[in-house]
């Protein structure tokens, strides 16, 4: 009899949990909308905001494949509302779908948009315990609208290749990379700052994008005729934004991107090309295992920054250095050592100093080493990091490997 | 009655105080910066002052809880500290009930009504009080290990988010927040109430259960500041669930977030915590009870259980109300009422069972 108790009480633990989906108001997978990426546009005119959305296609899934390639996997939709959460629900009702944000990979703010408050347009995504934490937040030179139109061929979904252009770009030390929350963190500090990857469309001889019209595999471009004709619409990372006190005050070129993530110690690796001399065929010296340290330093109550790096450069091309040649080898180092230095000191230049951007975390470090300057300059500290003279120094040791050697 | 030992004892408190981390501190009082370190450190030196009283009336009182020996020395005694230990027990209930269905609507299920939230919990919780103290223990393990897995996978995916930069070591805040997170602190220490009730269920020294929960608790919580700062940074000002938060951004091989598992565990563990509190109360309505009819005393808690969820439910759906309520039980008045006054009481005014005549046992 016992045992006949705990038997119908362990089946009634099993079951009953089933009964208690009646509790809420659910949705079935096929009513909703898994959107992939948005982008966020501000139409100053109307004075609304545009949110336009990738969202998984299901009709393409099915049969022994999840996903048929055959078909346009993404769908797009657009919404229009006086604030992010309206045009979130334009949107959901023009599809007729539930919005399920959970999976979204990537968040692109337009560049109108950007010029007003970036943490209140974020926050929508945050403030919904269901989106997706780890998502990408990226900037568009024009309107977020024209990298979410670009489908791409690759990945299980088109936000797939974009995701994917990011992630390598940070890995590859040439662009930092802005999950949601480490733009949020960013945004925290007094200067709110943050240093977003600046996406752009270009037309490019390359076949990666896919017809929207026909859902076929063919180009934007179309497949016929001459060079002209075979260029397609494709998307690029040509910067950064830069933003202070929550709104963007410029962009920077890649070569700024590549400063940045280098100051802050991000960069995994890096690849410098230099030449010796004005004929000479470029070297490029690979640098990794990269050591740089930011300290700050309070000097007669004024505060200055040091930058102390440290890498190994591994020769790519064996172009001129012969065994022995020191001296040549030697310039070669000292080359790379110079390019690494400038390309610190022109971002330092350009984000911090013209667009006032923190984004080498220069008060987190300031905030860590001396709060009590902080806390008695947290009304100015934004101004006293932008003024604050920076010292860089650089230092690189060739590691020779490989067969070539 | 000897059920558990003070190793189970401990391991219940971690539970129940695992539970109060996440679904009772409101996110407000979880600031960046290093006060709330020295805030949990005060509290808990606080906390083991508090439980002095019920740790030498465990002494004297071998085998007891706080009721026994006050109705022994007088029935209307007993009945005073019991009434009030009730009110401030519920008061504990409430307040876990209320945060608790919070919790639930603001990260699992945002459409689902309070009632519902609060019921099912209840109804679950009150299963477990019928179990009895013992069998809330021997669930309070598996708690603790799913609890212990969850912080193992959490732990493991905080490295390439934690920055270490992000602490730092001065105290640039008011003294306000230090006091206010200090209460607060005190205020969700409701384990001092069981273990006035359930310390004469432990089969020997119970006072080290305290001791070592209190231990734990230290660094469990010294230990969740510490990630939250290294993690989350200055944002965590902005936070209401910064562990949630922490648990929806790390990523386990195919698991891509792991606040799914974060809210089944911390619900968990609330349920526990809810059922030793009814369990406690079961425990005081049979000491008054004159016949041992268990079914009169279930229907007598289920009852108590139903008048709860309406008060929850009045005070939970109106903001007002619900902010009353919560500054109420941040003065820590409950705690010092039925945690520390009411033992203190029975300590000087409680009866030691006498001798049966002609034998070497006690009786009552």
């Amino acid at each position: 009899m016992a045992k006949l108790k705990r038997l119908i009480a362990l089946i009634s633990a099993l079951i009953l949990p089933l009964c208690l989906s009646g509790c809420i108001q659910y949705v079935e997978l096929s009513e909703r909308g898994i959107v992939q990426a948005v982008g966020v546009d501000y139409l100053p005119d109307s004075k609304v905001y545009r949110m336009s959305l990738q969202y998984f296609f299901q009709s393409g899934e099915g049969g022994q494949n999840q996903i048929d390639k055959t078909q346009p996997n993404v769908l797009k939709s657009v919404g229009e509302g006086v604030s992010v959460f309206d045009a979130a629900e334009d949107a959901s009702v023009k599809t007729g779908k539930d919005l399920l944000f959970s999976e979204n990979r990537l968040i692109i703010i337009g560049n109108e948009l950007a010029k007003y408050d970036l943490e209140g347009t974020l926050s929508f995504f945050v403030s919904n315990y269901h989106s997706h934490p780890r998502a990408y937040v990226a900037a568009a030179k024009n309107t977020a609208e024209e990298i979410i139109d670009i489908r791409f061929k690759e990945g299980n979904v088109s936000t797939d290749k974009l995701t994917n252009m990011i992630t390598n770009a940070s890995r590859r030390g040439t662009s930092p990379d802005c999950r949601i929350y480490d733009a949020m963190i960013s945004l925290s500090y007094s200067s709110r700052s943050a240093y977003l990857p600046l996406l752009e469309v270009k037309e490019e001889k390359t076949d990666v994008t896919v017809s929207q019209e026909s859902g076929s595999s063919q180009g934007q471009g179309g497949s016929g005729g001459g060079e002209e004709e075979q260029k397609e619409k494709t998307v690029v990372i040509s910067g950064g934004a830069a933003f202070s006190q929550g709104k963007l005050t410029g962009t920077g070129t890649r070569g700024d991107s590549a400063g940045i993530q280098l100051i802050t110690g991000d960069t995994p690796e890096l690849s410098v090309s230099v030449r010796t001399d004005d004929d000479s065929k470029a070297a490029t010296v690979t640098l990794f295992k990269l050591d740089i340290k930011t300290i700050p330093k309070i000097s007669d109550g004024k505060l200055s920054f040091k930058i102390d790096g440290f890498g190994f450069g591994r020769y790519e091309e064996r172009v001129f250095l012969s065994d022995g040649d020191d001296e040549a080898e030697n310039e070669l180092t000292l080359k790379v050592e110079q390019t690494v230095v400038k390309s610190m000191t022109d971002a330092l230049e350009k984000i911090k100093t013209q667009y006032g951007c923190d984004a080498f975390g220069f008060e987190k470090l300031l905030l860590h080493s001396y709060p009590d300057f902080w806390y008695d300059n947290r009304d100015n500290i934004s101004e006293l990091i932008r003024t604050a003279p920076v010292e860089i120094a650089f230092r690189c040791q060739p590691y020779i490997e490989g067969i070539a050697n | 009655m000897n059920e558990i030992s003070w190793k189970q004892l401990a391991a219940l408190f971690v539970v129940t105080r695992a539970s109060a981390e996440m679904t009772v501190i409101p996110g407000e009082l979880i600031l960046y910066g290093p006060d709330r370190f020295w805030s949990i450190l005060a509290a808990k030196l606080i906390v083991l002052i508090l439980f002095l009283p019920a740790i030498f009336m465990s002494l004297r009182f071998k085998g007891e809880g706080f009721l026994v020996p006050a109705i022994r020395k007088n029935k209307i005694f007993g009945s005073v500290l019991a009434i009030l230990f009730m009110l401030s027990l519920t008061v504990v209930i409430l307040e876990t009930l209320i945060n608790l269905q919070l919790y639930i609507s603001d990260v699992i299920f945002d459409n689902m009504l309070f009632i519902i939230g609060v019921s099912v919990i209840s109804i679950a919780a009150y299963y477990g009080a019928l179990k009895g103290f013992s069998a809330i223990s021997r669930c309070s393990i598996f708690a603790l290990v799913m609890f212990a897995v969850l912080m193992v996978l959490i732990a493991s995916t905080a490295s390439d988010k934690a920055d270490i930069n992000y602490l730092y070591p001065s105290f640039i805040r008011d003294g306000e927040y230090f006091i206010r997170s200090m209460l607060a602190e005190i205020s969700s220490c409701s384990e001092i109430l069981i273990f006035a009730v359930f310390c004469g269920h432990v089969r020997s020294k119970p006072h080290n259960a305290v001791f070592l929960y209190l231990a734990a608790a230290l660094v469990l919580l010294e230990g969740f500041t510490l990630l939250y700062n290294l993690i989350l940074g200055p944002y965590l000002d902005h936070l209401e669930y910064p562990l949630y938060t922490i648990s929806s951004m790390s990523d386990v091989v195919i698991f891509q977030r792991l606040d799914g598992i974060d809210s089944v565990v911390w619900v968990f563990c609330c349920i526990i915590k809810l059922a030793l509190c009814l369990c406690a109360a079961h425990n005081i309505f049979t000491s008054f009870g004159s016949s041992p009819d268990k079914l009169r005393q279930n229907i007598l808690l289920a009852v108590y259980a139903v008048i709860l969820i309406g008060i929850a439910y009045f005070l939970g759906t109106d903001k007002e109300r619900y902010d009353t309520f919560e500054s109420m039980t941040h003065t820590s008045l409950h705690i010092l009422v039925a945690g520390t006054l009411i033992p203190l009481m029975v300590l000087i005014a409680g009866k030691k069972r006498t001798l049966a005549k002609g034998g070497s046992k006690f009786e009552k």
